[in-house]
């Protein structure tokens, strides 16, 4: 059985700068502020180094059990330098995203480009913190709505999409999802490599989506 | 106990602690004199004053140069055996080679004052003859290099298991263990890995990698010698090698051929050959595994004298 591949789209800390003042001056003004001075707590060098809740990495809150996911956060940086090659993110399973890397303009551009994809073939994690005050996580909300209006859409219809609000959230649709179709029998990754190799193809097509 | 312990650990590799056997065979010859095997007069020395250096000393240098320098290989080549790595075998061959000279001078002396040849009378001490009694028997420690028994010549140059000396088993293994570690020292995988290669690259060494622990426990396991066996120990080759294993099993069960190109990056890929955000990403994974890829640098960087 093989494990389950996730990717972390969350900033980074020295990214957030950037953020806080993209933001500046703009309806989101507050959000910008708040980021600004919570950044410390939040991020770290890498995009895996984000810690969403009570100081715990998002690497440590869903790799607890070792062996049931897989980190692959890495294809998402092979899909931006890439451009529209989804094939390059094709085994990603799931995606856990920090809503404030939403106000980023590479990962407005990046999760832009494939909320068709995931809305359809991925199972989505969108993070907002409980602790944050009202009018942050409404922002947030928001620009989540707007940004991935596809996986949006498809989560109110009922598909396997989630917003985590406590860390209780978080790990139950970790270990949900790891019971579920963690349980089902993938085809391995060198059985597709094999048949990728035989039958060689590069796609900027959304699967699904009429481009 | 325990600060001496650990100072003779160090000390060790730097003077050759554990070989220093080898003195008590290296010197063993010299007890020929007391049978009177062997003669050497250097009465010139002591009868004439003050000492013609260049006349006298530099003919010693020459005729003790060779002994001096066959027992020095011979002692190095043992002691490439019965350590893992070549760090300051110079240094450590160098010293048990002094010190078997230092012994066989001593024991040729105390021969000389047995048979009545010396005789020790501090109110009749003469800084040139005694010159000249140290100069004969440092020459005579020197012959009885030159007149090594067979067992000497046994010790220094077959594995034999003697008291005083790291058993056979142990060095065979250790022989074995220095083996694979120069064949993983010159893996592929250390230059180049590309996604085409799949993942039997790291298959191959994470066996390699359990068979090497495996030799290590073996290695271990040998009786004897604890000075030898703990020194292992100490080099923490052996959470080295679980750590090797590790990251060689993290890589492959990335699955993800992209994903088992960046992790094998992160680890051991020469990222001066990166750039923009692909060199940010690669040094975070880096930072993240800093530890591994220190370990895996440190066993890259093993002396082993392949």
């Amino acid at each position: 059985m093989a494990n389950l591949r996730y990717a972390v789209i969350a900033l980074k800390k020295n990214e957030v700068d950037q953020v806080v003042n993209q933001l500046a001056g703009s309806p989101f003004d507050p959000v910008a502020r708040w980021l600004g001075q919570s950044k410390d707590l939040f991020y770290g060098p890498g995009n895996e180094d984000w810690k969403p809740f009570n100081g715990k990495t998002i690497d440590a809150l869903i790799n607890e059990t070792k062996g049931q996911y897989s980190n692959q956060t890495n294809l998402v940086n092979d899909f931006k330098q890439r451009d529209r090659n989804y094939d390059v993110v094709s085994p990603i399973r799931v995606y856990f995203i920090d809503a404030f890397a939403l106000f980023h303009d590479k990962y407005f551009t990046l999760v832009n480009k494939l909320d068709a994809l995931m809305a359809v073939q991925n199972q989505c994690c969108l993070v907002i913190s409980n602790d944050w005050p009202k009018d942050i996580q409404q922002g947030a909300l928001d620009k989540y709505s707007e940004v991935m209006s596809e996986v949006y859409d498809k989560y109110r219809k009922g598909r396997l999409h989630r917003i985590a609000m406590r860390e209780d959230d978080l790990k139950n649709f970790r270990n949900y999802l790891f019971n579920t179709i963690g349980q089902e029998d993938l085809p391995a990754i060198s059985k597709e490599a094999e048949i990728k190799k035989k039958l060689p193809f590069e796609t900027d097509t959304v699967p699904g989506r009429d481009n | 106990m325990k600060f001496f312990s650990s100072r003779l650990d160090v000390l060790d590799p730097l003077l050759g602690i554990r070989s220093w056997g080898l003195i008590l065979y290296g010197a063993l010859p010299a007890c020929l004199s007391l049978l009177g095997f062997v003669e050497i007069k250097v009465g010139l020395i002591g009868d004439q004053k003050p000492i013609p250096i260049f006349q006298i000393l530099i003919p010693i240098v020459l005729v003790s140069l060779i002994p001096l320098f066959v027992t020095f290989l011979l002692v190095r080549a043992r002691e490439r055996e019965w350590y893992l790595t070549n760090d300051f075998l110079n240094l450590r061959s160098a010293v048990t080679t002094f010190l078997i000279v230092v012994f066989a001078t001593a024991i040729s002396g105390a021969a000389g004052i047995i048979q009545h040849r010396y005789v020790i009378d501090l109110k009749a001490f003469q800084f040139w003859r005694m010159i000249g009694v140290l100069a004969e028997c440092f020459l005579f420690g020197v012959a009885s290099l030159v007149f090594s028994s067979t067992l000497f010549a046994t010790v220094l140059t077959k594995g034999t298991d003697l008291p005083g000396l790291p058993s056979s088993g142990f060095v065979s293994v250790l022989a074995k263990i220095r083996q694979q570690l120069i064949a993983l020292q010159q893996s592929p995988v250390w230059l180049d890995y590309q996604c085409e290669a799949g993942t039997r690259i790291f298959e191959d060494l994470r066996v390699e990698g359990v068979t090497l622990l495996m030799d290590f426990q073996i290695a271990l396991s040998q009786p004897g010698h604890r000075l030898a066996k703990k020194s292992l120990r100490l080099q923490s080759l052996e959470s080295d090698l679980i750590i090797f294993n590790q990251s060689i099993r993290r890589i492959k069960d990335a699955e993800v051929p992209a994903t088992i190109l960046f992790r094998w990056q992160g680890l051991f890929a020469d990222l001066s050959k990166f750039e923009g955000d692909q060199l940010e990403n690669l040094k975070v994974e880096r930072d993240r595994y800093k530890s591994d890829y220190e370990v895996l640098q440190r066993l890259r960087s093993l002396k082993l004298g392949g």
